[in-house]
């Protein structure tokens, strides 16, 4: 039940992409300079952008309760939009024209 | 620290920042046949704020973008009315006409680069919602071929004569200095949510492109306007998360510690009936939020807060509207896994930072005052004037940023390509140099100035302000800025982004209290308890903020009425003082 971002040591490169993917800066470099930490967990959104990132793939958010990808509800899925070239065709859309700069 | 050796590049259109107008004037320009590059301090597209943002975009296109989550126009004049009415006419009326003119073709063109979702669809199928925008964008830019480069931080723009040559900075990945020279520039860095300890942008957002632009000599305009979101969580050991875009928090009732829904004190309701925002105040919530924050913060500062926030309460909500859609069964997950249960007791919330309005003034072209220089985006100011409609800045960052493209790789395409900036980059590396070198002792964390900037943004130049208090600020910035900022030290690359960015916070920073300072009335976004009505008599005026460090200088010019005279009614239940 307990969120963790579980780090591989042995393979992190130290390249500092998880680092810079967090949009809440949970993730820091230590004291060191050497080791990737996980600073203030409190904060962290489980959007995984720091998974998606890692170029060594050692770094793993592991949060059981994200389960429910499956359950997406299909009835807000807008497949059918009319082309882009048709409404302009109808005139119903125009690209503005440049006003003169002031 | 040992740098490497110097990574000169040179290009045709250099477009600093990968969020979604970076990215959007990558396709455009690239679409001319130029050569782009496109530089982030961090990772492209995916730390930006369109990322992270709710996914909405406004625009003209009844019947096909419909979404109960915001007001959708059937005429581009109706959303350009609306957004005058919105702004309290603090736009500038020619930028804003073009972003709702031309918005709705600009929205369906997504679906050309691989956006297959608007805002009802990719809300359901992934959070952050915003991804379903910029990833398809990020590999569109790719395929054209342009070169996204991330880990450069641009620490100066560089000029040669009159026009801009590209810009300096380093790389925090591979430790080399970089020159990047281009013919074109666009700045499209977003905001500064960063500046305030309450926000609910990524930790990126710190105002660099004002920086950029400001040390370059561009005027600013508007820069005290900054938007708040109202629901940013508050409750202590939960991340500081705005969480209105999901179904079950459209049913959430705003108390007070007595248990009071204050909100209809403040906002006439239009029904008694308990229901969703939109039903019981006549507009969705996005729409009105500067009022709704302004509220919040009333209630706090009038001592009726709980812990110094209100409580929002969620526990009469339904739970088959907690299972509707991902994002409130992920908000209901990642509440649960701190032991705390919604459907229990009420949250805690208050406003954050979200969006700052003002910014580089441009021109329809997205031109700046320098020649080559071009900005669009968050970065820029004017097109929302003193408040912003919600979906409003997605689309301005698709609509702005193809325009930038466009006239930035005309631009280069007629221009020389510059030779400057050598000597430049020696400068640079000796004053990088001093401040890795620097001994920890006697010196100043750039951290702690941050945070000092961040506490004291919040509590006196927040969603209300007051005259006493923003001299105050003023003052502790200015110290801030002569005693602590030039003290900084980094000993590793990745901490000289830090003293970067946080020049740039304090530098945003000033020139937010400044304009906040000059700005003697309230407006939209802008409330001062000094004084509480809009001044249509004196204050039918931009703020424009240029000069350097040590001076800021503040100018004043009329708005410029090109269609609409303002009306005598104010949406944020102001007195109006014509």
């Amino acid at each position: 039940m307990m969120l963790e971002i579980a780090i591989d040591g042995k393979k992190c490169t130290l390249c500092s992409l998880c680092i810079d993917a967090c949009p809440v800066s949970c993730l820091a470099f230590d004291d060191a300079e050497s080791i990737v930490l996980s600073d203030d967990l409190e904060n962290c959104l489980v959007c995984r952008s720091c998974e998606d990132h890692c170029p060594a793939r050692c770094l793993q958010v592991v949060f059981p309760e994200w389960q429910f990808r499956s359950s997406i509800r299909s009835e807000h899925v807008v497949t059918e939009l009319p082309a882009v070239s048709d409404l302009f065709k109808q005139g119903h859309l125009s690209i503005a024209k440049d006003h003169t700069p002031h | 620290m040992s740098w490497k050796a110097d990574q000169v590049v040179d290009t045709d259109v250099l477009i600093i920042g990968s969020g979604g107008a970076g990215l959007r004037a990558a396709i455009e320009a690239r679409r001319y046949g130029v050569q782009v590059i496109v530089i982030d301090k961090g990772v492209i597209g995916m730390n930006s704020n369109t990322r992270y943002s709710g996914g909405g975009l406004k625009a003209a296109l009844p019947g096909i973008l419909e979404t109960r989550y915001t007001t959708i126009y059937s005429t581009p004049e109706e959303h350009f009315q609306a957004a005058l009415l919105h702004g309290e006419y603090l736009n500038d009326q020619e930028l804003i006409e073009t972003l709702t003119l031309e918005a709705p073709a600009r929205v369906l063109e997504l679906q050309e680069f691989g956006v297959t979702t608007f805002r009802a669809m990719y809300y359901h199928v992934q959070y952050p919602h915003g991804t379903g925008l910029v990833a398809p964008q990020m590999a569109y830019a790719k395929k054209l071929g342009c070169s996204l480069r991330p880990g450069i931080v641009p620490t100066q723009l560089i000029m040669e004569g009159d026009r801009v040559a590209g810009c300096l900075g380093f790389n925090t990945h591979t430790d080399r200095p970089v020159l990047m020279r281009a013919k074109a520039v666009i700045l499209a860095t977003g905001g500064a949510g960063e500046i305030y300890e309450r926000n609910d942008t990524t930790a990126t957002t710190t105002g660099d492109g004002y920086s950029l632009a400001f040390q370059a000599g561009l005027q600013l305009r508007d820069m005290e306007i900054v938007q708040f979101e109202p629901y940013v969580q508050a409750e202590p050991g939960l991340p500081m998360l705005d969480r209105h875009e999901c179904e079950a928090e459209f049913f959430g009732i705003l108390r007070n510690k007595d248990g009071e829904e204050f909100l209809k004190k403040y906002l006439p309701p239009r029904q008694e009936a308990v229901d969703s925002f939109e039903k019981q105040f006549g507009m969705p919530l996005t729409d009105i939020r500067e009022r709704v924050a302004r509220a919040m913060v009333s209630e706090v500062h009038a001592g009726r807060g709980d812990n110094g926030a209100v409580l929002f309460d969620l526990t009469h909500v339904p739970p088959e509207v907690w299972d509707a859609d991902i994002a409130s069964q992920y908000t209901k997950a990642v509440l649960m896994r701190n032991g705390f249960d919604p459907t229990k007791k009420p949250i805690h919330v208050l406003p954050g930072a979200i969006c700052n309005l003002g910014g580089v003034v441009i021109n329809a072209h997205c031109e700046t005052a320098i020649a080559g220089l071009y900005a669009a985006g968050e970065v820029a100011g004017g097109v929302h004037g003193a408040a912003r409609l919600g979906g409003d800045a997605l689309v301005e960052t698709i609509v702005y940023g193809a325009r930038a493209g466009k006239h930035a790789a005309l631009h280069a395409m007629q221009t020389e390509a510059p030779r400057a900036g050598e000597t430049q980059l020696e400068d640079s590396k000796q004053e990088w140099q001093n401040i890795l070198g620097r001994s920890a002792e006697g010196a100043c964390a750039a951290d702690t100035i941050k945070r000092g900037i961040k506490k004291l943004m919040w509590e006196k130049v927040g969603p209300l302000r007051d005259g006493a208090g923003l001299q105050w600020a003023s003052d502790e910035l200015a110290r801030l800025a002569e005693v602590d900022a030039p003290r900084m030290f980094a000993p590793t690359l990745r901490r000289l982004r830090e003293v970067y960015e946080t020049r740039a916070m304090l530098l945003t920073a000033r020139l937010v209290v400044a304009s906040a300072m000059a700005r003697t009335e309230s407006r939209g976004a802008h409330y001062r308890l000094d004084y509480p009505y809009r001044d249509d008599r004196n204050w039918l005026r931009n703020i424009f903020v240029k000069g350097n460090d040590k001076d800021i200088g503040i100018t004043t010019r009329p708005i410029r009425l090109l269609r609409h005279k303002p009306g005598p009614v104010s949406k944020f239940g102001l007195e109006v003082r014509a």
